[in-house]
This record gives C-alpha cells, structure tokens and sequence, in this order.
C-alpha cells in the first residue's frame, strides 16, 4: 500500500512538473534597406548595424504551485542561433538593455554587453522569478557592400534552464 | 514512526521530480537581413570641378593651331555597388552640349586605386566622348572604391583635332560641355 501511495505522489510530482519555466519573445528584428545606408558614393556599411527596435523576454511559469511557493526561483537564460542562410563573415550580438519588470527582488545579472550568438548555446544572462519585458537589442558586425544583395536569416533561440 | 518514514520518502522524490525534471524551455525569434540594391556615384576634385581645355595660337603665320595634348584634372570617380551575385555594372559617360566641329574629345580612367574593395571595374582605356553614352568602366560588381580624391579611378581628358573638319568649319569658336557620368546595370 505505502509503496503505491509513493507512487502515486511521485506520479503527480510529474504531472506538476509538466509546465515549468517559460520564456517568451515579443517583438521581431529585421535589418533593411532602412539600416543599410551609404552617406556618400565610395563608402562601406557602417562597421557595426543595431537593430532600431528591441526584442522583449518574459520569464513566466504556467505552473500555479512554483509562482506560489517558489516565487524567488533560479534560473538562467542560454542563447543560441540556428541559421537559415547565413554567411560565417556575420556576426550576429545580443544584449540585454534593461531589468524588465518583476518583483523587487528579481533581479537579473549578465548579458549588459554585446555577445557574439553562436551556433553552440552559450550563457547570456541569469535571475530569479518571474520577470516582464526584459528588453533585448541585437546588432550585426562584418557586413560588407563587398557581399552583395542577397538575404540572411537566423533563428535566435533562448533557452531557459533552472539555476 | 513507520509512517512518518514513509512520508518522508514520499515528499522527498516528490521534490526531486519537481527540481530535476522540467527545465529547459525555449523560445525563438528570426533574425533577418536584407541587403538592398545599391547604386551611388560621384565625383571628386582636389580643386576646379571644371576641365579647360585651351588652344595655342600658331606663333608663325601659316602654322596650325595646337591644342592641348591631354589634361589632367584630378578628377576622382567614387561609386559604392551593390548587386546580385552575377548581376554587372558599369560607368557611362555622355557629353551634354555641341562639341566644335573637328574637336575630338577623349576621356582616359584609370583602374581604381585607394581604399577600395570587392569587384571592382575595370577601365576601358581612353574612349570618344559624344552625345551617345561611352563605357568607360566595366565590370563592377559588389564593391566600394573609398571616398575621396586618390580613391577610386582617375580621370583625364585628351582633345584631338581634325584638322580638316576643324579648319572646313570657319564658325568654330569657343564651346562649353558637360560630361555626365552614369552607374547603370550592364546588360
């Protein structure tokens, strides 16, 4: 009996756990004709192209029991891209421009300046709890008009893990 | 006492579950880059924009008139280029205005020089200038030549006299032209 009853608890521990977690991304960034000016005949591109608009990440948890009783949870966030047409000369950055919105106490360290986004997953920022529209810029280093006209395109993935 | 082992057995896999089981969720946005057409061209001087070409009278009664051999004006053509992969261009010029009659206008590039990069043209030596459009560079890619004088190529105007037209035309005075440089698609 004790060993189905243990069961039974470890088999509902699972079913909580079903939802943990969760990041979301508001917002899209494209760089065009807009970014790619040429002031004067003769020039390149401007050595480095932020994107005008950012891109917002909310960390939530769709599990009622973990924003109750855990509400001050670890986590951290680790960024990777997985290209569509891409060219290595490239580079793609990101960096987080602000602390969002959560709790006080949420606070959120790492990922200040720019990193290079690779094709392996690497660390960007960390914090605790459910925090709202943390603001995040990208930016493109490398580009040439030597290149020519053509479109690239990547997948910017961000993962969240438990801290 | 049994009993309260048992429910701490129970409570204890039930936090394992919850702390090691349900991590790693994730997001995506695309990131896109679209690289337009581009087609810019100017000119640089390092000092008069404008070319005078002057004729020398003959010192001797019954000597022809000369005309200077070529002029060298430090004109510099700057273009930044930006175009599909086998997608070409190149640099036209056209005289605006009434070239005497007998006077044979010339225009040399030379292959661009400076801070340039990327595929850039090629000169097609010296060319007759006229009212219809002269190649005078080829093949530009994908490419910048820098900005500025001393990037780019160099341009120099030549005048040739036919003498015969020249001298058949008792009307021939002084004329002023423009010459119009174009970037445009190489078809």
């Amino acid at each position: 009996m004790k060993y189905t009853l243990a069961l039974a608890f470890l088999f509902l521990g699972l079913l909580v756990n079903a939802q943990p977690m969760t990041v979301t991304v508001d917002g899209e960034v494209s760089f065009d004709g807009a970014n790619f000016t040429i002031s004067e005949a003769g020039e390149d591109f401007a050595a480095t192209l932020e994107s005008e608009s950012s891109v917002f990440v909310s960390v939530n948890s769709d599990d009622n029991w973990d924003k109750k009783n855990n509400p001050n949870q670890k986590w951290k966030i680790e960024v990777v891209k997985e290209d569509l047409v891409w060219n290595d000369i490239v580079q793609l950055e990101i960096v987080r421009t602000g602390q969002g919105y959560g709790d006080k106490n949420n606070q959120i360290s790492g990922g200040s300046s720019y990193q290079v986004v690779n094709n392996t997953s690497t660390f960007f920022f960390s914090g605790r709890g459910l925090v709202t529209d943390i603001p995040v810029q990208l930016r493109l280093s490398g580009l040439s008009v030597t290149l020519g006209a053509q479109d690239f395109e990547t997948n910017v993935l961000l993962t969240i893990y438990d801290n | 006492m049994k009993h309260k082992g048992t429910f701490l057995v129970i409570i204890m896999l039930f936090s394992i579950t919850r702390f090691c089981i349900g991590s790693g969720k994730n997001a995506e946005h695309k990131a896109s880059i679209i690289i337009p057409n581009v087609a810019l061209l100017s000119l640089q001087y390092e000092n008069s924009s404008g070319v005078e070409l002057c004729g020398i009278s003959p010192s001797s009664a019954g000597n022809t008139i000369k005309l200077e051999a070529d002029s060298e004006v430090s004109v510099w053509l700057n273009y930044s280029s930006i175009c599909h992969k086998n997608q070409k261009r190149k640099v036209t010029a056209t005289v605006e205005g009434k070239i005497p009659e007998g006077v044979v206008l010339k225009l040399k590039a030379e292959d661009s020089v400076g801070n340039g990069n990327g595929e850039l043209g090629k000169t097609n030596g010296t060319v007759v200038l006229g009212q219809r459009p002269a190649d005078v560079i080829s093949g530009i890619g994908s490419c910048y030549t820098g900005k500025g004088a001393h990037n780019g190529h160099l341009l120099s105007y030549q005048v040739e006299l036919d003498e015969t037209r020249f001298h058949q035309n008792t009307k021939n005075k002084g004329a002023s032209v423009n010459v119009v440089y174009t970037l445009t698609d190489d078809n």
